[in-house]
Order: C-alpha cells, then sequence, then structure tokens
C-alpha cells in the first residue's frame, strides 16, 4: 500500500513513481492500489467490494500517519489553531511530545510555511488492534521560520527521513491513532 | 522489501528527474545531522534538531498518590530553581495564579502546569480515551507578543518539578528532633524524698544531676533531604529555678552539687534559702538555644524543658535547760 499527501510541486514526480512502487510492492497477479494524489485525501482508491476488514485497517493505520502530519502541518503553520487538535490523531509519547514541540515553536513565535510529505511504505499488523506503519516524510516542502520569517532550517537538513509508527485502534470510538514513532534514517 | 522499495523510488526519482530536467540539490549526506540524538532527546524532524524527549511517567497504582508530592510538604525534591529555557535561563517564580490557573512552574514543560477545573468530560478528545490521571493546563506568560501561549493535556501523574527547595527551618527541626532533647534531671539539697527535711534559714543547693548532651548540650545533629543539608547545634543557655515560694534563681552553670564537706556553705554556683517551712514544688526549666545553619541561611530556635520536684523545709528546735 502507497499514500500521498500533499505533494506541490512534487505532483508529476510522484504520480510517475507511484506505479513504480506500486508495481514493486505487489507480485504478480496482485491487486496494485492507485493512490490519490489530492492534498486533502490520500485513500487508496481501492474497490471495497474486493478488501478485507483487514485492508481496511490497514489503510486506516497508514492514514492515520497521514493525518498525523496533517494536524502537526497544521498546527504549525496557523498560530491561532488549538494545539489540541492533535489529541484527535496521536495519543501516548507521540501526542505529549509533539504537544510540546509545537508548543515551543508558538512559544518562540516559529511557524511552518509549507507542508510534508508523507509516503506510506508498509502497515503491518503487530498485534490486534495495532499496526506498525513504515513510512518516508519528505521535508523539501517544509519550511520553518522564525517570529521575523527567517528560516531556521539547517541547509544541511535531510530532506527525507524514515520513521516507524505504532498506531492503535481505540476500542470505544474504533479510530486509530498514532501512538509511537521512531526515526530510521534517511528514506 | 522496504531498501528495494527505496531503491527503486530514489532511481525512478533521478531517472525521472533527469527526463523531465528538474534540477534539484544533491542531499548532502556528509554534512546531514544525525538522525539520533543522546539520551533525553529526541529528533524534531521539521528542523532535525535534537529537543528535550518527553517521559509519560506510568500512572501510579494509586491515582490520588501524586508522583510529587503536594506542595508543603516536608519531603522536598530537588529543584533548586525555576528556570525558563526559552529566555536563556532566567530565574521565573515557581508558582503562579495568573489566568485563573493555580499553576507551578515545570523546568520540563518550561510553562506553569495546573489542573485544568472543572475538569472536561471523559469524552473530551482530550482525555485520549484514558479514565485515570487528569488534564493539566500549560501555560507560557511570556509568548510572543508579551502574549500568553496555552495548551491542555492529559497526563497521567501530576508533572515534576512544583516543589521549592527544602525549608531550612524543616529540616532543622528534624535534626533537633534527632538529638531526644529533654528537662534536666534535678539535684537538691535537701533532698526530695520522704523524711527529708530542710532547716529554714541554712541554704539550699541547687544543681544539674549527671548531665548529658541530651539534657544540657552541647549537641551536634544534622537533617538532610533532596542533598540539602542543615546542621543545628543545641546548648543550655541557663536553667531558672522556681522554688515554690515565690521566688525564682536563675543559674547559668549546672550548679555546683552538695557533699557533707560544704556542711552549712550556700552554693558557691546556684543556691536559694527558705524562710518559711512548708513543702515546696521546685521547677527547673531548662532554656536551650538551638542554632541551624545551612542550604545559605541560618537562624536561632529557643526550646525549654522543665522538671519539677518537691522538698520539705522545716523549722529547727533549739531545746536548752
Amino acid at each position: 500500500m502507497t499514500m500521498f499527501r500533499r505533494n506541490g510541486h512534487l505532483v508529476p514526480v510522484v504520480l510517475l513513481l507511484t506505479g513504480t512502487v506500486g508495481l514493486s510492492a505487489c507480485g504478480p497477479g496482485e491487486p496494485s492500489s492507485s493512490p490519490s494524489v489530492s492534498p486533502t485525501s490520500s485513500t487508496p482508491s481501492t474497490s471495497p467490494s474486493t478488501r478485507s476488514p483487514a485492508d481496511v485497517d490497514e489503510e486506516r493505520a497508514g492514514q492515520a500517519v497521514i493525518e498525523l502530519w496533517n494536524v502537526i502541518d497544521k498546527v504549525g503553520t496557523d498560530p491561532k489553531s488549538k494545539l489540541e487538535e492533535i489529541n484527535t490523531v496521536a495519543r501516548g509519547t507521540v501526542n505529549t511530545q509533539w504537544t510540546k514541540n509545537l508548543f515551543d515553536r508558538r512559544v518562540r513565535g516559529e511557524r511552518f510555511v509549507g507542508h510534508t510529505t508523507v509516503k506510506v511504505m508498509e502497515a503491518s499488523l503487530k498485534k490486534a488492534a495495532v499496526y506498525e506503519v513504515s513510512a518516508c516524510l519528505d521535508f523539501s516542502g517544509l519550511n520553518v521560520v522564525d517570529s521575523k520569517g527567517k528560516s531556521i532550517v539547517p541547509a544541511d537538513r535531510q530532506s527525507r527521513l524514515g520513521y516507524t509508527y505504532e498506531v492503535t485502534q481505540d476500542k470505544k470510538d474504533q479510530k486509530w491513532y498514532v501512538t509511537t514513532e521512531k526515526v530510521t534514517g534517511p528514506c | 522489501m522496504l531498501n528495494s522499495l527505496r531503491s527503486v523510488w530514489i532511481a525512478a526519482l533521478l531517472t525521472t528527474l533527469a527526463l523531465t530536467g528538474v534540477a534539484v540539490a544533491p542531499t548532502p549526506a556528509a554534512a546531514a545531522p544525525p538522525v539520533s540524538c543522546p539520551p533525553g532527546e529526541v529528533l524534531d524532524p521539521t528542523t532535525q534538531t535534537c529537543v528535550i524527549s518527553v517521559v509519560i511517567p506510568p500512572a501510579p497504582d494509586d491515582p490520588d498518590d501524586p508522583a510529587v508530592p503536594p506542595k508543603g510538604s516536608d519531603d522536598p525534591v530537588v529543584v533548586v530553581k525555576c528556570v525558563d529555557k526559552q529566555r536563556e535561563n532566567v530565574e521565573v517564580p515557581c508558582t503562579s495564579t495568573s489566568y485563573g490557573l493555580d499553576a507551578y512552574w515545570s523546568n520540563s514543560w518550561n510553562c506553569y502546569m495546573g489542573l485544568i477545573s472543572p475538569q472536561p468530560p471523559k469524552s473530551d478528545p482530550l482525555w485520549q480515551g484514558n479514565t485515570d490521571g487528569a488534564i493539566y493546563g500549560c501555560l507560557y506568560p511570556w509568548g510572543l507578543g508579551g502574549l500568553p501561549a496555552a495548551v491542555k493535556m492529559w497526563l497521567a501523574t501530576p508533572p515534576a518539578g512544583p516543589v521549592q527547595p527544602p525549608n531550612p527551618l524543616v529540616l532543622a527541626r528534624r535534626a533537633i528532633a534527632t538529638m531526644a532533647l529533654g528537662a534536666v534531671e534535678i539535684g537538691i539539697v535537701p533532698e526530695p524524698r520522704p523524711g527529708s527535711v530542710g532547716i529554714i534559714g541554712l541554704p539550699t543547693w541547687m544543681w544539674v544531676q549527671n548531665p548529658t548532651q541530651s539534657t544540657v548540650g552541647p549537641i551536634t545533629r544534622s537533617a538532610s533531604a533532596g542533598g540539602f543539608t542543615v546542621t543545628a547545634t543545641a546548648k543550655v543557655t541557663k536553667t531558672v529555678w522556681n522554688m515554690g515560694d515565690g521566688t525564682s534563681v536563675t543559674c547559668t552553670g549546672h550548679g555546683t552539687p552538695y557533699a557533707d564537706k560544704y556542711g552549712k556553705q550556700s552554693s558557691p554556683t546556684c543556691g536559694h534559702t527558705y524562710t518559711r517551712q512548708g513543702r515546696y514544688a521546685v521547677t527547673a526549666t531548662s532554656y536551650w538555644t538551638v542554632a541551624w545553619a545551612g542550604i545559605g541561611q541560618s537562624g536561632n530556635i529557643p526550646l525549654d524543658f522543665s522538671r519539677t520536684t518537691n522538698i520539705t523545709m522545716g523549722e529547727s528546735q533549739v531545746l536548752s535547760q
């Protein structure tokens, strides 16, 4: 499964790559999904009739990571947005850490300009209601500026970083939340 | 599989860019910042800087037993100063009641933390599905443009850092408690026993019987908490004898124990002469001064202890023929 979000000027490139990855990820005879490239919707358009509940869960677990970065970008970009919005997509250490990261940036008057692109590489069931999701984050479309509008992004920032996330489904509301994150290195 | 995917992805990217003529700067791998951070820190990928890792302490077995002692506790933790890391570690008040939040400064969160009151319903997303813990407000009063920044969050336990350094007076009192100070043991002639009767007009001797560190000092003890120590030294400065006949005798020393060899002499250090016969309750009150010092402060604590005994004074009958 492969998903994208917020592709910006990379859209044509990513579109080309999508096919490549899709073919590579799936074995002969396996259906390949066609990811959406809409900035607001990144759900793969696999036919519902062919999707098992496990497929749906897998997709939603990956989608949760994308939603996490949607919220991080939104809260980081708009200083008037509510930091508490992180509660709708993340729990546990991810929630706490990003609350602090974004709060500290807001205190310093720093904000995001642009967006992060998230490419979900793989989602695998770790245990009941818990998926491990590998993703490649592309920060080339994201700038971080200080209160005077000056970029504070190091010149040598890695443009892409791999992360492994744990995504857990809440028993009550059935929603998937990102609960842990671990950087794996350049991707 | 991911590696192969990544290779394909990068190869395809480079091919595509070459075909489309899009120029991109190569990632300077050699100069790239590390993707790992030292212990206690975590990577913020947006600027790829290491930031302080927020540790979520596990919920205590007893939710009513917070990890941090409540304010006013005698068991303080080591938090020497409340400092604002956003403003070059400038020292800030450790507590705040601004903005309706009864809050304390958290060095780890770098904001004033306080319980939100009233607490939102458990159905609120703030609870993150938890039923224990509580919702706290994190308030930073010195945000951009002088405006406060605030966020609400769920925490299993109260965030650390609310407690001031230990009160040295509290530690001084702890040190004193280990000294087992007490009243003097009374030495007096006439002796306080049945059948012993003193003669009015003759000297009464008073002294401290069997003086020890705990009854007259000096005695030194220390008490520590959270890495801080206070040392206290206690000693008796005077003993006031209330003789039971309306008079008081102040003796700065321990007095002189009476011996038969002194005959009818008066005590050279601590004595009295009764003029009327009767039974008298004699009370010895020892006055202590405890000098303490520690945590950059010092002071004196006065103490006193009393003990009472009873003596009988009679009139001498002279028989003559």
